[in-house]
């Protein structure tokens, strides 16, 4: 069935016009939330407000250029670097350990003998307090271990490191061991069944499979690292954020610029360098990611005596026990922080939708057409225009943390949730955006390009071609958002943007520890209940439209990264088959010819489909195929020629690169081999 | 694969052996971060070479960017004295059982002014109902916790609730005064002493920030050092003090950057009222 037969059958009656109510509702949710948040969108143009954000402007007509000034900024941005690398390696360490400690390893179906019941739960246990430890470490914003850490170990640099470490650990770690749990689980049980410990079980059978994804992971979380180290300063931390903190608490504009400025240029070169190190040979990686390691402990001035006598611990000692008007202002806080995210989500979703058709090549500059009629005229100039606006625009917002976002509007609109909402969906609208633009690019070109070809214009191929068939995934993607954006509003609220970022930031300047206990567990609690229930809407909302296919097309490296930042948790797509073949780099794919970078070989003779590894694509089918090596080109490297193994459509340009990592998955059915 | 490992594991044995608990013969200070860091450099310099002098040890100050960082760092022994404000002492002497050492002789009588924008139209604390308003650090007691008491039992003004929304925290006395001068809250609680520095120096604009009210006195700012240090080192530190006179010029330069005439000895009872007051406003559980 293809999108214009579900339109046409979904226009008349009922679910068109239970489409009309989701939309009402979101609407006055919306609505609702706006104004339990009390933010006044007025502030933004009133008369302060454009003084403060001409006061913000004038700064960047005069940034502080002075020599001392721009010494220290590069030290600072040094500083930040160094930070994320550093904190990256604690999260690999804390992600990995604790990921081992919880994987469950899969039981024989009929165990010849079982060990005795404590043990048992007693392992269980364990494993159930890792996965605890792992929640607790990730539902936790950077920003508020920072904070803790500076009162445990002192300012510097090293709150900042073990702050990364924790909440990215705590991500991590989450995604190390769903990866480890669905590998092929035949391995592990012939392992079982001869009596292997589980240990070397461990060792030789299931880390060997996910090896490459735990590091590809690591990796990427590195630059994620690498841009907040920039912002946790604001809390005495270490890096650019202390100066960024300083600079706005005494209005000096100037400083702020430079300081903002340092920030968006530090960020784009670091995406510049990804960049160009996921098009390198792997190794590039590691050898970068080893030195930086190196050199961040030799230039980085640790005490690291204070890391192991951390005598504040004493000071977490509560004095009174719970107080229950506080329990009661702490569930305010949380509907808060809820009204706030959605806020931010729906505010960024609009602006995404707007920007992200403009930033697609194929609803503008291009076409879904193979050979579209070329005219070259002043209208084309300005869609290139337009699309080059949208894209930098998308890309800039991306770039900047909601944290520095958030101190920024602090300033132009004043302390409160507004500049908490404003700072999430300005950021959020970059991200969005991007996402959008990628799902618009990839759509099944058939509807749209015979559109185009009647003659459609741009809105309406958009409007009636392509939005039909993604508005599922577009929904889906939202969602996502809005659930990361929950968590990222505590953190806002940490420079005084509002909701329960506000009361933990209280809580800890004042060494209320009990407060802050409750908090936590508050934060937590919160987390996972919105993680749980997006998932499962998610996945309804996805499976309603499972009709509709994905069709790669080319993505350039930088906007695969944006993937694995949307659906970081994302078990493995292991729907299609059970044996996955991990593919370090796609070098060349069309629909004869595959020529891969891969550590291990595409069994020969099996029916395989190439898929990128992450969720948002884990709903689409791309081609599927049987391989049979045709050369060797290198270490690794290795030619295949493909053959159709079913009558799926095998038409279009499916393939490029996908950063994220590409991995092959056997078809369910035995293979219906259809040879030519 | 697993020399990748391998390079975790060195880097966690380079973390470990590395580690050396050892530092000379060194006083730490610190203080409170009132004002900005510039002017607590200017204002702890003369001190502290004054203490090197004294002490015949090395003396090293250093600075950090939240109140309550300095009061940890006292409490965890990363610092051996801290000028600390009323409450943020209180704060230590709860959690880390610190001593008071010295004080100046202003600290006795310390005041907090209520200041507000001249465009404002506020001119008595009552019209500050349903305007916006700053206290300095939260764990402030010139900025905060006395201002917060004194508007809850003189003028039953709920500042969670009567001020055109929350009350904002600007983090530093002069943080404060700039935000109500440029318009960016119509009021706002600081030091008095800060206050009156700014207006000496300058830098603040009298036509824009008036007082409109000034407290009554408490006992605010006090050295502090921590439980466990020597006694000797205790006394010699309150010596260095203690024969600060105003009448000999360089003992004057050194007293006079603190804003103060002499030095007295400090007593736990002169801060009883603060810890009542902190427990009172909820500020100390």
């Amino acid at each position: 069935m293809n999108a214009i037969d579900r339109w046409s059958e979904r226009r008349p009656g009922g679910p068109m016009g239970q489409r009309f109510l989701v939309w009402a509702a979101i609407a006055v949710s919306a609505a609702i939330a706006i104004r339990f948040t009390g933010a006044d969108f007025r502030r933004l143009a009133d008369k302060d407000g454009i003084a403060n954000a001409m006061n913000i402007l004038s700064g960047f007509a005069h940034p502080d250029l002075s020599p001392d000034f721009l010494q220290r900024i590069f030290k600072l941005s040094v500083e930040s670097l160094f930070i994320g690398i550093l904190g990256s390696v604690v999260a690999v360490v804390i992600g990995a350990v604790l990921a081992v400690i919880t994987i469950r390893v899969p039981d024989l179906p009929q165990p010849p003998k079982t060990p005795p019941a404590p043990i048992r739960y007693g392992f269980e246990a364990v494993r159930t307090a890792g996965r605890w430890l792992l929640a607790l470490f990730r539902s936790i914003p950077e920003i508020v271990w920072a904070y803790i850490f500076v009162r445990l170990f002192g300012l510097g640099v090293i709150p900042a490191i073990l702050a990364i470490g924790l909440t990215v650990g705590g991500s991590i770690g989450k995604l190390y061991s769903e990866l480890a749990e669905s590998v092929d689980p035949r391995a592990v049980l012939a392992l079982r069944a001869m009596g292997t410990h589980r240990f070397h079980i461990l060792l030789f059978s299931v880390i060997p499979q996910v090896g490459r994804q735990w590091i590809a992971y690591a990796l990427f979380r590195l630059e994620c690292n690498i841009r907040s180290g920039t912002i946790l300063g604001v809390v005495g931390a270490g890096g650019l954020g202390s100066e960024i903190g300083l600079a706005v608490r005494y209005f000096q504009y100037d400083k702020l610029a430079t300081a903002l400025i340092a920030v968006l240029a530090f960020v784009i070169a670091l995406e510049l360098m990804s960049a160009w190190l996921r098009r390198s040979p792997s190794w590039y990686t590691f050898v970068a990611a080893a030195l930086g390691t190196v050199t961040s402990i030799a230039f980085l001035d640790i005490p690291w005596s204070d890391l192991l006598n951390p005598a504040g611990l004493s000071l977490l000692a509560g004095h009174v026990p719970f107080d229950w008007s506080f329990i009661r202002a702490a569930g305010g806080q949380v509907l808060d922080t809820l009204a706030m995210a959605w806020v931010a989500t729906i505010l960024s979703a609009l602006v995404a939708f707007v920007m992200a058709p403009l930033a697609a090549t194929s609803l503008t500059t291009g076409s879904y057409l193979p050979d579209p009629v070329k005219a070259v005229g002043p209208g084309t100039v300005l869609l290139y225009a337009v699309r080059w606006i949208s894209r930098a625009f998308l890309q800039a917002t991306r770039a900047m943390p909601e944290l520095t976002l958030a101190l920024v509007f602090v300033v132009w609109v004043g302390a409160g949730s507004l500049a908490g909402i404003l700072a999430i969906a300005i950021h959020n609208a970059g991200v969005l955006g991007r996402l959008y633009s990628d799902v618009l690019e990839e759509v099944e070109p058939g509807m749209p390009a015979a559109m185009q070809a009647m003659g459609a214009g741009r809105l309406g191929t958009f409007l009636f071609g392509v939005l039909p068939q993604v508005r599922a995934r577009l929904a889906a993607f939202t969602l996502y958002r809005f659930e990361v954006n929950v968590r990222a509003t505590a953190m806002v609220g940490f420079v005084g943007a509002g909701g329960i970022g506000d009361a933990l930031n209280t809580a800890i300047s004042l060494f209320h520890m009990q407060d802050l206990t409750l908090l936590l567990a508050t934060m937590v609690a919160l987390v996972t209940v919105v993680d749980t229930v997006g998932d499962r809407i998610r996945g309804a909302i996805l499976r309603s439209d499972h009709g509709n296919k994905v069709v790669r097309r080319h993505k350039t490296p930088s906007e695969a990264s944006i993937e694995d930042e949307v659906a970081p948790t994302a078990p493995l797509p292991v729907e299609y088959g059970d044996l996955v073949v991990g593919i370090e780099r796609v070098i060349e794919a069309t629909p004869q010819r595959l020529v891969v970078q891969t550590a291990e070989e595409v069994p020969e003779g099996q029916c395989f489909r190439l898929a990128p590894r992450s969720r948002a694509s884990r709903a689409g089918s791309g081609p599927s195929f049987i391989a049979r090596r045709v050369a060797d080109i290198g270490t690794h490297h290795y030619v295949y020629e493909l053959t159709p193994c079913s009558l799926e459509n095998n038409s279009s340009a499916w393939v490029a690169e996908n950063a994220g990592g590409w991995q092959l998955l056997r078809a369910h059915e035995a293979p219906q081999v259809v040879l030519h | 694969m697993f020399s990748f490992k391998l390079k975790y594991l060195l880097t966690v044995c380079l973390i470990l052996s590395s580690v050396s608990a050892f530092g000379g013969p060194v006083l730490r200070l610190s203080g409170i971060p009132d004002e900005n860091p510039t002017e607590l450099q200017r204002k702890f310099q003369p001190m502290v070479d004054r203490l090197q002098r004294d002490l015949g040890m090395k003396v090293e100050y250093v600075p950090v960017i939240d109140y309550g960082a300095a009061v940890a760092a006292l409490a965890a022994g990363k610092i051996d004295f801290a000028w600390l404000g009323g409450f943020t002492y209180v704060q230590a002497k709860v959690m880390a059982g610190a001593q008071p050492v010295v004080m100046r002789d202003i600290d006795r009588q310390f005041t907090s002014v209520f200041v507000a924008n001249a465009a404002s139209g506020i001119h008595r604390v009552e019209d500050m109902k349903g305007k916006t308003f700053a206290f300095g650090s939260k764990s402030s007691t010139s900025g905060h916790l006395f201002p917060r008491h004194y508007l809850q039992t003189t003028y039953h003004i709920d500042p969670e609730k009567d001020f055109a929304g929350p009350p904002v925290f600007s983090g530093a006395h002069d943080a404060t005064v700039k935000m109500v001068e440029s318009g960016k809250v119509q009021a706002g609680a600081v030091n008095v002493e800060v206050w009156n520095r700014m207006v000496k120096e300058h830098q603040v604009d009298t036509n824009k920030v008036k007082v409109i009210w000034t407290t009554p006195q408490y006992c605010d700012y006090v050295w502090t050092a921590r439980k466990d240090l020597a006694p000797e080192v205790v006394q010699k530190f309150a010596t260095s003090f203690l024969t600060l006179d105003d009448s000999r010029p360089e003992d004057k330069k050194v007293l006079e950057v603190q804003g103060a005439k002499k030095f007295v000895r400090a007593n736990p009872k002169d801060f009883e009222i603060v810890e009542q007051v902190a427990r009172s406003t909820g500020l100390l559980k």
